[in-house]
């Protein structure tokens, strides 16, 4: 491994990567890459309790599922698409505006999504500073699959537009939630928040 | 230690498994009440949304005139100074009601106590008013969590936080303070249970439809009639669906969005040359999954 690909990690680990760093790291499928980032994952966590599962690296097994699980989807049904991770795996650029990351008052800006494994989910944040790529307590995994686009580029108009793009449909699903969901017009605060 | 804790654990599951039903019917006459209270009281009040450091704050009117709900929703801060308003019908009953009220019937029915752990937080208060703290933990992790205060007195809403599934707030909407107009409250207002079900599209006419949906979400009505979006709900959660036709400069890989609680998801059917948007206040990986699970009927 090299030290650009070390250093790379280690701003990795500190939120603190470049995205030419981010794909640096995703593009190298060294093996010894994903154990220095396990054990530096290791380090950190038992600075702060016991790590009931220190010594357990799934990550190859994972990546095996994910490749058998590939194979088998030429014909996908749901059942095989659901098949463990490799809905998470797919997931691969998430672009969040608005607001913190995640849960409310702070806190760390950890994905607080499902309690599942997201691979590389690079955040943007409301301006056009794009990566942040936080990795949560899971293995980093190498994007070789095709249909996985690494974060996409920061182009600012591009993101503009998706994010309209999201507002008009998030109002018109508003219009549906509206009804539906027991708390009427309220609902509507989501889509009058000022940026 | 661990047998220790094991034995609680299992004492406290059968513990817990007697209570289940009693705290059910609890919550469930709960939501119920919220779910009338909403369209049959005129209150106004002040409600503020969060979404992480944002916090924006809002008047709220809610009023019957001639057999028709009025509501209105105008920001206090921010740029925007857009007055939301609807108007609707008293006598139909949406699908979200027909599901809190079928939870009542069977589990297998679908409804909420078969996709929630549903149980009683005790009482506090919220916007200067006696109120009850209800939890609703989900039962697979592909919907959120609600915590849920309501008015002791009418059964209003108070207060709700989605909860991701770590169990942390991603959105909460509150009252800070309400006036409940009880003089008002229009008993000709009562929702008409067994009136057949208005607005409801048949599952088996629609041209495009997803294989697959989270347990317990039925097919609801949509605010427009566009033949271009379909909405389910289980109740509390709700999907939208959106068919747009495909740009050709739309890149091809799947593209994801988040705010707050609301994710989209979209991907690209060349074949159809469409592009299919999955929106909702549910967990990234549920929207991927019915974003994907597309199917178009034949013609």
């Amino acid at each position: 491994m090299s030290d650009l690909l070390k250093e790379s990690l280690s701003a990795l680990m500190d939120g603190e990567a470049s995205e030419l760093e981010l794909r640096r790291l995703l593009k190298s499928d060294d093996p010894a890459l994903r154990e220095q980032w396990a054990v530096m994952h290791r380090h950190r966590d038992s600075l702060h309790e016991p790590v009931a599962f220190a010594n357990l690296d799934i990550s190859s097994r994972v990546m095996a599922e994910l490749d058998s699980v590939k194979q088998e989807s030429s014909g996908q049904t749901w059942r095989q698409a659901l098949s463990g991770l490799a809905v998470a795996a797919s997931v691969a650029a998430v672009v969040v505006f608005g607001g913190n990351l995640s849960q409310l008052g702070g806190g760390n800006p950890t994905v607080a999504d499902s309690g599942r494994v997201y691979p590389a989910t690079a955040t943007m944040a409301t301006g056009n500073v794009p990566v942040s790529a936080e990795f949560g307590q899971s293995p980093i995994y190498p994007l070789n699959q095709s249909n996985i686009a690494p974060a996409p580029a920061p182009d600012a108009l591009a993101t503009q537009q998706a994010r309209e793009r999201f507002e008009a449909l998030l109002r018109k699903h508003t219009d549906n939630a509206a009804l539906n969901n027991g708390q009427g017009i309220i609902s509507y605060a989501r889509v009058a928040q000022p940026e | 230690m661990r047998p220790l804790l094991t034995a609680i654990l299992l004492g406290f599951s059968l513990i817990t498994a007697a209570s289940e039903n009693t705290a059910d019917s609890e919550v469930l006459s709960w939501l119920e009440r919220m779910g009338q209270s909403h369209h049959q009281l005129s209150y106004q009040g002040i409600v503020t949304y969060q979404v992480g450091e944002q916090l924006s704050s809002f008047r709220v009117r809610h009023w019957l005139e001639n057999g028709q709900e009025h509501e209105s929703l105008e920001p206090l801060d921010g740029q925007s100074s857009e007055v939301h308003k609807q108007r609707q019908e008293q006598d139909c009953e949406h699908t979200n009601s027909q599901l809190l009220r079928r939870v009542k019937l069977d589990a297998s029915e679908g409804g909420l106590h078969a996709s929630y752990q549903l149980s009683m937080q005790g009482d506090r208060r919220q916007a200067g008013r006696e109120a009850v703290e209800l939890l609703l933990q989900p039962k697979d992790s592909y919907r959120y969590g609600y915590r849920m205060v309501l008015d002791a007195d009418t059964g209003l809403m108070l207060r709700n936080e989605i909860l991701s599934l770590q169990g942390d707030p991603l959105e909460r909407f509150q009252f800070v303070m309400l006036d409940i107009d009880t003089a008002q409250i229009d008993d000709a207002a009562e929702v008409l249970l067994d009136s057949a079900m208005p607005n409801q599209t048949q599952q088996a006419d629609l041209a495009w439809q997803p294989t697959w949906l989270p347990a317990g979400f039925k097919l609801s009505e949509t605010a427009t009639s566009d033949l271009q979006s379909q909405s389910y709900t289980d109740g509390l959660a709700v999907i939208s669906i959106f068919i747009e036709p495909l740009d050709s400069r739309y890149p091809g890989r799947d593209m994801g969005m988040r705010h707050g609680a609301s994710v989209s998801y979209s991907v690209a059917y060349p074949d159809q040359q469409v592009l299919v948007t999955v929106v909702g206040e549910v967990p990234l990986v549920t929207v991927r999954e019915v974003a994907h699970s597309m199917r178009w009927s034949e013609k």
